[in-house]
Order: C-alpha cells, then structure tokens, then sequence
C-alpha cells in the first residue's frame, strides 16, 4: 500500500533542500489547496516556501508538469529548473530533450513512480486531513475507495512504462503495470476498410479545429505549427516572399476534408512521440475519441519498428532517423 | 472531378493519382518507358522531385484531400540514393504513413511506395498499369472529400 502523505513530505523535503542549496533556481510541481484532493502545477522558487509545504504527490496529479513547463517563460530562462513528473510525463522530458527543446544539464529531474490516474470527482469533499493510499486495487482518500478501472484515465490502464531514470525518486511502485493492450484500436481496425472510413469521417466532421489537442499535449512544442500558423502575422512589413514560402496545408474553415487534414497530419507528427497521456481526448470539448486515431500511428511505430517512445533522451528523433534494416513495405497495412 | 454523391463504381471511373517520382530514379524509368514505347494508362499526374526523402507526408495527405484517388511515392532502391540516405528516411516516414492511412480506411492499394531504378521502366509500367486497375476496381476515394478545401493557388507546397 502506497501512503501519499508519506510521499508527497519526501517530495517537499527534497525540493526545500535543492531550493536552499541553489541547485535549482524553480521548481515545477504540482501544488494542493483548497480543492483537495485535486492538484495543479505551479512554478515554485525560493521566494515561496508556502508553495513548498503545499507540493503534493498523488494519483490526482493528472496534469502534466511538462505542458506547464515548455510554456512557462520564466521556467524555460531559469539556468537550472527542477521538475517533478511521472512516467508519462518523463516519457514527454524525453521526447523534447531528443528534440533539443529542452537540456538535460539545465534540468533536475524529480520522478514520482505512478501507478496510474485517479479522478478527484468521485471522491466528492473528503475532509482536509483524509490520507490520499492506494494499493494494487484502487485508491481511497480516507475511507472512501473506488478501483483503478472506475476512472476515466483509460490510458493508465494500458500504460507499461518502467523505464524511468530520474535524479532522484519518490515511491515504488504498488501495483503491476498494466498490459498495452488497446482494445478500441482492434475494434475499429476489424472493420472492413469503407466502414472505417465512415467511422472517422464522422469522427473528422465533429471536430470545431479548437486546437485544445494541441496545447494540451505535452510534446506539442513546435514554436510554430505546421497546420495554424498563428505566429506568422502578416504585416505591412512582411515580405512577398515570406508570404509565398509560407505553405496553407489545411484551411481554417471546418469540413471533413479539412479537418481529416489536420487530425491525419496530427497523427503522423505524434508517431514516435506520442507518450500516451490520453490528454487530447480529455481536453477534447466535442468528445472525439482522438486516442482511436492517434493510436493509429503508435501502432504502426510500435508493430513496424518496435519503436518504444521517450526511452533515451539521447535516441534522434523517431521520423527523422532511419535504419538500414527498416521493413520494406511489409507489415504497413491494415 | 468527382463530386460525393455522384460515387459508385461506374464503368468510365478514370482514376486521379499523384505520383511522386525522384529526378535520379523513377523519372528516368518514366522516360525511358516513353521513350521505349510502353503502354500504360494516362491516368497518373507525375510530380518530380528531386529525392523522395523531399517527400513530406503532408503532400501526401494533401493530394487526397485534394482529389487524388491513389498515391505513388517512387524513389531509388535502398544504398542507390543519389544523396545517400534520403530514401532510407523516405521509408521510415512514409510506410508509418501508409500505415496510418490505411487504419483511416484508405485501402493500401491507394497508396503506394515503391522503389524504381533508372533501368526499370518496365517496373515502373507495371506500377502504374496495376495502380489503375485497383483503384479502378475501388472505385473513387470519398473520405477526404466534400467540406471545403483551400484554393488549389493559394495552396503553394513550398516549405514544410
């Protein structure tokens, strides 16, 4: 059984230590208040030791440090930041220090072993001094208990990741990791192939082209995306041939044909860094299983090449690399 | 071009598909298919590039979003490159593509990746003569079309 409290006073004394000290300049964690048992992310430095008696580790740290991190200015000019993840979000770390987004030498990396998400919702208003436990069958803050697989965090379920090497540690973990297996893949791929087209031609037309899939994600860091180049304002100034240079993959406007762009297009970027979070699909406010398309690609890179995502930060990039005893043609397919 | 709606697999269906074809390799197999005199269909739109790791799997995407029925990305054979390595990368990317692709429910026939060397025109003939036939027989792609799509102008694929 896994005592949070426990963990999360490790986790406060060690951050507290490498803030005194100077081995970090900030720290980001997730941080509780009121709304106990949820947490969010916060940036934390010397200037805040209350923030530090309020970090927290536990199953309802659903946020990603990391997507608080690549977006947090002063996080990103700090000389040396810690930051506290979990395994998918360490899987995120690796993927963007493979993409020199981030340094490894600029980072501290804190690992919280995680056994999987809990939803602080069906636990309703436990009392302020509940202890947050869990054990291979579930959580319980205090007395309630709900199973693993009450909670919508499908993701965790199939999660096997149990390759992280931090800095340091917090926990072990409590429960065997569950088998990546995705059964709503299968469902959709032992269609016949007009009938899969029609599944996600629906899936296409619901979608608004919010981009909330985007800025949820954790490794989604291109300073400029491929599909909205919002950053790319068009001025006075701007010359003709930047104008030109500038491709219009997919248009604003919401069909099926351009949003089918888009989301193939999404596809094809997370394969080989996509870490599973499931975030997409929760974040997603038209409720389309994104994870169904997604998958598609992590599949490919996970049956084709074998390709495990965010193991060696030092690895090049999955797409951008090649090996000389890649399969030909064999086994793309469905 | 067709229009969803008027579908089906009727008897004048006369496919559209892209090809990507590498100036070293299966541009050269083209020509000399031409010049050689070998039949094959009219149906293909040739596109040269200059390697097919230039390939970009938004281009693909895009052509069937724009209409195309099938896709051909045709390249050296692997260690025949002429950069090398371009089309070792090509591979990589574009078999997770078709891979992809083919999970959306477009039938791997509609998308093609293939490796033609300067001297094979009759390989690039049979490519072609055989991509025909299959997308004939599946008859025109729906999924990508209908909603709008960006006018073809100010659509310039100049930069990933």
């Amino acid at each position: 059984m896994r005592d949070y409290k426990a963990e999360s006073g490790k986790l406060r004394r060690l951050c507290a230590e490498l803030l005194e000290k100077g081995t970090v300049q900030c720290i980001v964690a997730w941080t509780e208040g009121e709304d106990r048992p949820r947490a969010r992310e916060a940036l934390i430095d010397k200037s805040r030791p209350d923030l530090v008696q309020k970090m927290v580790w536990s199953p309802f740290c659903t946020t990603s440090t990391v997507t608080f991190l690549k977006k947090n200015k002063a996080a990103l000019a700090a000389k040396k930041v810690g930051v506290v993840v979990k395994d998918c979000d360490f899987q995120a770390l690796n993927v963007l220090l493979q993409e020199h987004f981030l340094r490894r030498e600029d980072l501290v990396i804190i690992g919280a072993r995680c056994d999987g998400l809990a939803e602080a919702d069906l636990f309703g208003r436990p009392a302020a001094d509940a202890p947050v436990t869990s054990d291979a069958e579930g959580v319980a803050v205090g007395k309630e208990r709900r199973r693993w697989e009450d909670f919508g965090f499908t993701c965790c379920l199939s999660c096997s990741y149990e390759h992280m090497k931090p800095d340091h540690v917090i926990g072990e973990y409590g429960r065997k990791k569950g088998s990546p297996e995705w059964k709503h893949l299968s469902k959709v791929l032992s269609q016949e192939p007009a009938k899969r087209r029609e599944h996600y031609s629906a899936v296409f037309d619901k979608c608004i082209r919010c981009y909330a899939c985007r800025e949820v994600c954790p490794v989604c860091a291109c300073v400029e995306c491929a599909i909205d180049p919002g950053e790319r304002a068009i001025t006075p100034r701007t010359a003709p041939g930047e104008k030109a240079g500038a491709p219009v993959w997919a248009s604003h406007e919401r069909g099926v044909s351009e949003n089918a762009v888009y989301l193939t297009t999404r596809t094809m970027h997370m394969a080989g860094r996509c870490v599973r979070c499931g975030w997409c699909e929760r974040a997603c406010p038209v409720g389309l299983p994104l994870m169904e398309i997604i998958d598609l690609g992590n599949d490919a890179v996970k049956r084709i090449y074998h390709y495990e995502v965010g193991r060696d930060p030092a690895d090049p990039p999955f797409l951008v690399s090649y090996a000389e005893t890649d399969p030909d043609d064999k086994g793309a397919g469905h | 071009m067709n229009t969803p709606g008027d579908m089906g697999k009727a008897e004048g269906f006369q496919p559209k598909i892209v090809a990507f074809i590498c100036n070293w390799c299966t541009y050269a197999a083209a020509d000399l298919a031409g010049v050689s005199r070998l039949q094959m269909p009219p149906n293909t739109l040739n596109i040269r590039v200059m390697c097919s790791g230039r390939i970009n799997p938004m281009m693909v995407i895009r052509a069937f979003s724009h209409g195309a029925d099938a896709v051909l990305v045709s390249g050296c054979h692997m260690g025949d490159c002429h950069y090398i390595t371009g089309n070792y990368y090509a591979r990589r990317r574009l078999l997770t593509l078709k891979s992809v692709l083919s999970g959306l429910g477009i039938e791997p026939e509609r998308f093609r990746v293939t490796w033609i060397s300067a001297a094979e025109a009759q390989d690039y003939q049979h490519v072609i003569t055989e991509m025909v036939e299959n997308v004939k027989r599946l008859g025109p792609l729906r999924m990508f079309k209908g909603g709008s799509t960006v006018a073809p102008e100010s659509s310039g694929c100049a930069e990933a």
